[in-house]
């Protein structure tokens, strides 16, 4: 079974809506460790998104993917945007030209945008980053696929993974971003960048459970 | 000429540092632009990668651009817009990790001279110490461009064609800012170098490269300073410093 490009449009939309409904408890996150933007930043980001998407539908998933990428950089404002859009951007680049892809393409793009996210913020594990539910989500889904379960349990493993990175972050000291100009104050909240990233592994997991 | 580009999450602290820097740097030649706020007014907080991308495409086709920016996320746009740049455009960009505001204002008066992007950016980079040493006194300054044979009076004195000439800062404020600006521009005008010494406080002779490193002599007023200049222009450089003194600067 694959994912088809419009299960790729379904995801966007599907997290476009989850970032609605959740805007301002991803704000009130980055209240407590910085400036009470975080949901804000998102919901303007994806709100143009949706906007622009009917303009690139009909095209590949990398393209759209891309499209998705070139318009967070605009929207979205503080240190999300370059980052989020980096994700998008990587994603359609790896993918490329594809009007479908396996859970290897899906693993592949999740691992290099990952990566590209890590290269442009300069963020290491445990920083107290949306990295910190990346970078398990990459892992567990990898390990998923290696021990052949099917692809609903595989993204189900990888939601589930970026869940516990999520909760990892409330104990830890921000080491980048605004956050990190509280020092130790920091500990004892859930990242927001952790929790709006978790929630993007989770919408993929569930709007692509049967592919 | 070096332009200089403003990355900042808020439009008014850009365009106030602009204003800023317009004021001490004011040739009609010198490109200052901004790239700050969010949304169709600008009147979001945020920074716009794509928005520094279209600036640094326009800034470069006169030359190198020097990129300062207030914040983390800041930095990050400037980034990811010089990665989507050709090489070709980011080549001619470099990124100043320097303060915001006092960094711009010395890039501002460095780069309005003519200078090339490596002074403007050392420049830069010693803003802070000026304002350090106004505050809490002795600071180490880094000057690489700095050639060692102006260092020590020593060796000063083994050029032979020097000229001096001492004056007093009357100044009731010292050479702060604005006197600093126009004496380096009055320096950079003649073929000549120029070291000082504050008799006054004691300290080591300085090169004087820019604005920091007058801004560095923290000359009170009643200081006294020794202006050492070698070079063909010496005597007409240092007849024009004397006059500035004796006209307080204009103030
Ligand atoms: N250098 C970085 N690397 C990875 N993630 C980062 C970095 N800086 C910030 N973040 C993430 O961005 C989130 C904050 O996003 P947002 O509030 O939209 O931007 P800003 O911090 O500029 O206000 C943080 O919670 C963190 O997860
Ligand atoms: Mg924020």
């Amino acid at each position: 079974m694959a994912i088809t490009k419009d299960d790729v449009l379904s995801w966007i939309r599907d997290y476009a809506q989850v970032i609605e409904e959740n805007f301002e408890m991803l704000t009130d996150l980055d209240r407590e460790i910085g400036d009470a933007d975080h949901g804000a930043n998102m919901r303007r980001g994806f709100k143009a998104v949706l906007e622009k998407l009917p303009s690139v539908e009909d095209k590949d998933i990398g393209a759209i993917l891309k499209s998705v990428g070139m318009t967070l950089l605009s929207k979205v404002g503080g240190a999300a945007g370059p980052l989020y859009s980096t994700f998008f951007m990587k994603a359609g680049t790896t993918i490329g030209a594809k009007s479908e892809m396996a859970i290897d393409d899906w693993a592949k793009a999740l691992e290099a945008s990952t990566a590209g996210i890590a290269a442009l913020g300069k963020a290491q594990p445990n920083d107290k980053t949306m990295l910190d539910a990346l970078y398990p989500a990459v892992d567990a889904l990898n390990t998923a696929i290696g021990n052949g379960s099917s692809n609903g349990e595989a993204l189900q493993k990888s939601a589930d993974a970026a869940h516990e990175g999520m909760l990892a972050t409330i104990p830890l000291v921000a080491r980048k971003g605004r956050a990190s100009y509280l020092g130790e104050r920091s500990a004892g909240h859930q990242d927001p960048g952790a929790t709006s990233s978790y929630l993007l592994i989770k919408s993929a997991a569930e709007t692509w459970a049967d592919s | 000429m070096v332009s200089i580009l403003l990355v900042s999450h808020s439009y008014q602290l850009a365009q106030g540092t602009a204003e800023l820097v317009r004021q001490m740097a004011s040739s009609a030649d010198l490109k200052i632009r901004v790239a700050a706020g969010m949304g169709d007014e600008h009147e979001e907080i945020g920074t716009n990668a794509i928005e520094i991308m279209e600036a640094l495409s326009e800034l470069t086709e006169d030359g190198d651009v020097l990129v300062l920016m207030d914040l983390g996320s800041a930095v990050l746009s400037t980034e990811m817009a010089l990665q989507m740049l050709d090489e070709e455009i980011a080549g001619k960009v470099r990124m100043c990790p320097a303060p915001f505001v006092e960094g711009a204002i010395a890039a501002g008066v460095q780069a309005n001279m003519g200078s090339p992007i490596q002074e403007v950016y050392d420049e830069a980079m010693n803003a802070l110490a000026a304002k350090q040493q106004q505050i809490v006194g002795d600071v180490e300054v880094q000057t690489p461009a700095e050639p060692k044979s102006f260092e020590t009076p020593a060796l000063a004195e083994q050029v032979e064609d020097k000229t001096e000439v001492l004056v007093t800062v009357t100044n009731p404020t010292g050479l702060h800012a604005r006197p600093a600006s126009t004496f380096i521009q009055t320096v950079k005008k003649h073929d000549a170098s120029l070291t000082v010494t504050n008799r006054t406080t004691g300290a080591e002779p300085v090169l004087v490269k820019g604005m920091i490193s007058v801004m560095l002599l923290a000359a009170k007023q009643g200081d006294e300073l020794l202006l050492q200049a070698t070079g063909p222009d010496r005597t007409a450089l240092l007849a024009e410093l004397e006059q500035l003194f004796l006209d307080n600067f204009g103030e």
